[in-house]
């Protein structure tokens, strides 16, 4: 009854002031997140903040990839898979089918094929990032193409935008091996993959700063791969250290679909395996990678009717 | 509960001794290799330093330079050399047949026997600590710290010189004095110089070759692009220096990506946010929200923002028509009035989501600097 | 039945308000196999809930599919609603207020079920708060976000506004003797109208203000879901013709549209007095007119890259005019452009079943030139390897099913809550303008309409169509 001594009408008061409450809710929800870091960020006494894991080596990289065309043989001649797909599927545990360094045949004019190895390009103007409407995929200091698996929302415009089809969907909940539940999630090292987002290379940025080479790059039994860095201009494939600009200039390095501006960073140094003497009717047999774990993969689907096929 | 304590227990006992099975069956050697010793006694230095040219060709990817990349395989864990001395066969075995499953491939076909024992025996030197010679101290000269090799059999030495301190990007001189056993120059000799650098294990880096002139003086021009201490070698046959260079970290990062085009910003970038929403979360993960106006107060982004206030004000304005539509007296039998208030305040909800949507957002470029 | 002594408001009001007031088993029924259809989609959905989205044909190849297909095309459809009405309403087109109830409801129903295809299709849809709170404003699905709110914020006010004195009028003649939740529904609806001058002039306004405000939205929310292609480096899709394609692709089903729910409630309704054939003549004419400038865009589109034949767009336009995905392409152009063109302007036969003929075959045409659209140009392969494969699962059917019926039910749903034309407008507009010549001459002859149809079309051969028609 006081509201009407006030000369305001109750209702009239509730009406307003719930609608206000819900206006300010809702112009904040943007800000939610900022707020809610401010805010744990504010009170580390009582809750100590994770600790951030120490970095050995904090300088600024700009990692780069060179893949030596004229040594890659695909493994043909060790008769094996290609050694550095199956040292990423072995390291990242990633679910069957997605070969995120992968080795493509290439048709040669004269009949014969090259094979050409093919991780997740790293785009400087990445077309994947630019097109991401939540962040969830995004560059790092180190000029590295990351996805946040909490983030991303599965909308798969990333994987629309990027013209070298180099991103995987994880379409059911992956089969992996039980060690892979005990890996330690980071961006970096996306294991165990989840259902629902998009995942692909990282160049093993787990390792990196840690000074060991990535996976690939230390499986390649031929020395092919070369891991560098644009930042002190030097590259290794684990053998030999070269000066990269250089090296990348006298081997008349090119990008793949350079004229796209992507700006890949992976050079590839031409040539079709000469290194190793592979003629274009090679009997020698191209081998797929192997998951040693099995299962499916994504690929039992339900029948075009729901009696068909079961979902697996 | 205590049935299930006791089903707990039994099934991690079950567990340990399947797995104790399994890491006993890993550990049996086959039949060419089992109970074979090494020929060669581990401490050969020869057979050490053949074995050394092989694994850094073949091993230093996977397992580093100094042997310690894979914890699993740690060779320069100090009870490594004891583990080789006790089952040599074992490793025999492993570096001849490969692990394919896990990446180690087979050097059965590439290497001989010997060469593998010599391979195995520079394995055992790794868990070894070895002695660091120290290079000798040179005499200072004004801008130069030149460093003398020691005298060689034919009783040449190689001095170096290098500046003080120089600075990273920018070219540094080397100079190289290579005198004979009377002290004069020797003329016309290519000097190689190195860099050891610390690129995923320690390495020498070829800067380049020089010529020496009629004073002995051999002349290269190189741009290091490494911070901190670097150790320059300069190498004639035999002959080896090591001079160390101080180099000055840089301010700005040595390489800039170039996308997009640089249009002239109409101002600073306005921003309200926590100063962390500029880098990426702990463990890179994905950045967080803030409020932004790329190009400050004169901002493109006004042109968006302006066109969606019009539109949302006219359909703000719209509304407020129905709202004022007059109400007679005599059918108020029902406020139907809160139906344009919710109206009015749905349109004024989401209009201002919209324009907090498109001026707040994560920054997701963090390689643009 | 029919009195000579009904003005023609009352037989306006009897004839559009009849459907409101009773419910045929027909009706029911007809709901209630939508309803299931709408609750095998559902199911449908919580399959792809349950198992993610590999219940569907989607692979990492081709990782875009029918939902994206049917997101254009619903909202292609939406734009016949609003933005039609509004150019008509703002170019003064007399003739078109018995239509502009039904195209603006197409338009909101059209919009909601559109928008949540890509909420289906998400990987992740327990996120999608994340778009608010993270989203990028460079990325073009925010965009599609702002525009497709602003779209349907605008629609839902401009269904709305002309709606509210025949609200009142409902509130007015079925309020006291329905049910009294309708009575309620209505009486809130109505806000008071009482129809003063006042009352009016408000309206008036804020009709036009709407109008005007509405077509630059309608234009940009089709130029922005063009935009999810077109931001791609994909054959197909990087072109700078998508806006526009995409536009008079969404007016061209749009109209399309219109023209079949016309002719159902024609049929359903008994509204022949008000949809006469001269409406359906019209349109069809404004749908040629778009199909023509539908046909010169997809020439325009597909010659200038046939001409260059990068390698990429090669493999595109192989696949579209003799590969796999030849069926669909040449029957788009063949049913949906060539015959429907030559249906309208051979002009043989009755006006009404050819005009629907052609909207139907045009709509079906116009849904698989957007799978045409979105899914060979995925096909594609952009590394050394085959092309992909898509073959949808029975989830993304019956969702898709699903999608149509929940169309039609919320359609069938609006129809027995609204009238579906406009009643004051038209009362307005024969008391402003002579009465349509129909109009005037049932209530001078006691004939049915389609008797004097008949006559009239007889006359319009014998005399020509201008002086009949004024």
């Amino acid at each position: 009854m006081q509201e009407k001594e006030k000369g305001l009408n109750r209702r009239q008061f509730i009406k307003w002031s719930v609608g206000a409450v819900g206006l300010a809710a809702a112009l904040t929800t943007p800000l939610l997140p900022v707020i809610n870091q401010a805010r744990s960020a504010g009170s580390s006494p009582e809750t100590p903040a994770k600790e951030a894991p120490a970095q050995p080596d904090k300088k600024k990289r700009a990692w780069c990839m060179i893949i030596d065309l004229k040594k890659c043989e695909g493994c043909v001649t060790i008769g094996a898979p290609p050694q550095c797909t199956m040292a990423c599927i072995n390291g990242h545990f990633t679910p069957k089918g997605q070969q995120w360094i992968q080795v493509f045949q290439v048709e040669l004019s004269n009949g014969g094929k090259f094979f050409m190895p093919t991780p997740c390009y790293q785009c400087e103007n990445a077309p994947c990032v630019n097109v991401c409407p939540v962040a969830a995929t995004y560059h790092n200091e180190d000029g590295l193409v990351l996805i946040d698996h909490d983030r991303c929302i599965g909308c798969r415009f990333c994987m629309a935008a990027c013209p070298y089809q180099r991103r995987f969907f994880n379409w059911t909940v992956p089969e992996l091996p039980p060690e892979a539940a005990f890996a330690e999630y980071s961006p970096l090292y996306p294991v165990p993959a989840r259902k629902g987002t998009v995942i692909k290379c990282m160049f093993c940025g787990h390792l990196l700063h840690d000074g060991k080479l990535p996976l690939c790059v230390a499986g390649c039994p031929m020395k092919a791969l070369y891991m560098g860095d644009f930042d002190s201009d030097m590259a290794t494939n684990g053998a030999e250290v070269v000066p990269l600009r250089q090296f990348l200039k006298e081997n008349d390095a090119y990008r793949y679909k350079e004229a796209l501006g992507t700006q890949p960073r992976v050079w590839y140094l031409p040539g079709h395996g000469q290194a190793f003497g592979r003629t274009t009717d090679d009997p020698r047999e191209f081998k797929t990678p192997v998951w040693s774990w099995g299962g499916d993969g994504f690929e039992p689907r339900p029948g075009i009717w729901p009696w068909g096929k079961e979902i697996k | 509960m205590r049935t299930r304590l006791l089903l707990a227990i039994v099934l991690a006992v079950g567990l340990l001794a399947a797995l104790a099975v399994v890491v006993a069956g890993q550990g049996e050697v086959p039949a060419p290799y089992a109970g074979l010793k090494n020929p060669l006694p581990w401490d050969d230095a020869s057979a050490q330093e053949a074995g050394k040219k092989v694994y850094q060709q073949s091993c230093v990817g996977c397992h580093g330079a100094k042997g310690d990349a894979l914890p699993q395989f740690n060779f320069s864990a100090a009870d490594h050399p004891k583990d080789m001395e006790t089952r040599p066969d074992y490793f025999l075995w492993v570096l001849s047949e490969g692990r394919l499953s896990k990446g180690m491939p087979p050097f059965k076909a590439s290497l001989s026997e010997t060469q593998r024992w010599q391979m195995l025996t520079y394995l055992w030197s790794l868990g070894k600590p070895a002695a660091t010679p120290k290079p000798p101290d040179g005499t200072p000269q004004p801008d130069v710290t030149p460093v003398p090799a020691p005298p060689s059999e034919e009783g040449a030495t190689l001095w170096v010189g290098t500046p003080r301190e120089a600075e990273v990007n920018k070219a540094v001189k080397l100079l190289a004095t290579l005198q004979d056993k009377q002290g004069k120059p020797i003329k016309g000799v290519a000097i190689e110089f190195f860099w050891k650098v610390d690129f995923f294990g320690d390495r020498l880096l070829a800067i380049g070759e020089a010529e020496t002139d009629s004073q002995g003086i051999a002349t290269l021009e190189f741009t290091p692009r490494e911070a901190g201490r670097l150790d320059v070698v300069a190498r004639y046959k035999a002959i080896e220096t090591v001079v160390p260079l101080n180099m000055k970290a840089p301010e700005e990062p040595l390489y800039e990506t170039e996308v997009g085009i640089k249009l002239p910003a109409p101002g600073k970038e306005v921003f309200i946010g926590p100063e962390s929403a500029h880098r990426l979360r702990a463990g890179d993960l994905a950045p967080m929200t803030a409020l932004r106006l790329p190009g400050g107060i004169g901002s493109w982004l006004w042109l968006f923002i302006g066109v969606i206030m019009l539109i949302w004000s006219t359909y703000f304005r719209v509304v407020f028509q129905v709202f004022r539509i007059p109400v007679r007296r005599e059918i108020r039998d029902i406020d139907t009035r809160f139906l344009p208030t919710i109206g009015l305040g749905m349109v004024m909800l989401l209009g201002t989501m919209l324009v907090l949507m498109i001026i707040t957002g994560p920054f997701s470029h963090m390689h643009l600097g | 039945m029919r009195t000579r002594a009904e003005s023609y408001e009352q037989r306006l009001e009897r004839v559009v308000l009849n459907p409101l007031s009773q419910t045929t088993r027909g009706y029911k029924l007809f709901v209630l196999s939508l309803l299931a259809v709408v609750g095998w989609g559902l199911y449908a959905y919580y399959i792809q809930l349950r198992y993610g989205l590999g219940a569907t044909g989607m692979r990492d190849v081709v990782m875009w599919g029918l939902y994206l297909v049917n997101f254009v095309f619903f909202i292609g459809i939406s734009h016949a609603g609003t933005l039609i009405s509004a150019i008509l309403r703002v170019t003064q087109a007399g003739w078109r207020t018995p239509v502009t109830r039904m195209a603006e409801l197409i338009t909101v129903v059209a919009i909601s079920i559109g928008a949540l295809m890509p909420l289906i299709d998400l990987g992740r849809p327990e996120r999608v708060w994340e778009l608010i709170a993270f989203g990028r404003f460079q990325s073009p699905l925010l965009w599609d976000i702002v525009s497709i709110t602003s779209y349907l914020t605008g629609s839902l006010i401009y269904l709305y506004l002309p709606t509210i004195p025949d609200f009142a009028l409902m509130r007015d003649r079925l309020g006291y003797y329905a049910n009294p939740v309708k009575r309620l529904i209505y009486t809130v609806l109505a806000v008071g109208w009482r129809g003063t001058p006042e009352q009016h002039r408000r309206l008036e306004k804020a009709i036009g203000i709407m109008a005007i405000t509405i077509i630059p939205i309608a234009i940009s929310v089709h130029t922005v879901v063009s935009y999810v292609f077109s931001m791609t480096l994909r054959p197909g899709w990087n072109s700078t013709v998508f806006g526009i394609y995409f536009v008079i692709g969404a007016i061209f089903s749009g109209i399309a549209s219109i023209l079949i729910v016309m002719a159902i409630f024609r049929k359903f309704y008994h509204l022949e007095e008000y949809l006469t054939e001269r409406h359906f003549r019209n349109l069809g004419y404004l749908m040629l007119v778009a199909l023509f400038i539908y046909l010169y865009l997809t020439f325009g589109e597909y010659l200038t890259v046939a001409y260059k034949m990068q390698v990429e767009e090669k493999h595109l336009l192989e696949t579209l005019f003799v590969g796999s995905n030849a069926l669909w392409f040449w029957f788009f152009v063949i049913a949906g452009l060539v015959i429907p063109a030559l249906i309208i302007i051979l002009r043989k036969g009755p006006v009404i079943p050819r005009m629907v003929i052609a909207a139907v075959l045009i709509n079906i045409a116009m849904w698989i030139k957007r799978f045409a659209i979105v899914i060979p140009s995925l096909q594609v392969p952009l590394m050394p390897f085959d092309f992909g494969a898509y073959y949808p699962t029975w989830v993304e059917w019956s969702i898709t099913a699903g999608a149509f019926a929940g169309f039609i039910l919320i359609f069938a749903i609006f129809a027995k809550l609204v009238p579906l034309i406009s009643i004051w407008e038209v009362a307005e507009g024969a008391r402003e303008t002579p009465q349509p010549r129909v109009a005037t001459l049932v209530e001078q002859s006691g004939m049915k309409p389609e008797e004097i149809e008949a006559l009239l079309s007889k006359a319009v051969a014998e005399k020509g169509r201008s002086r009949v028609e004024q």
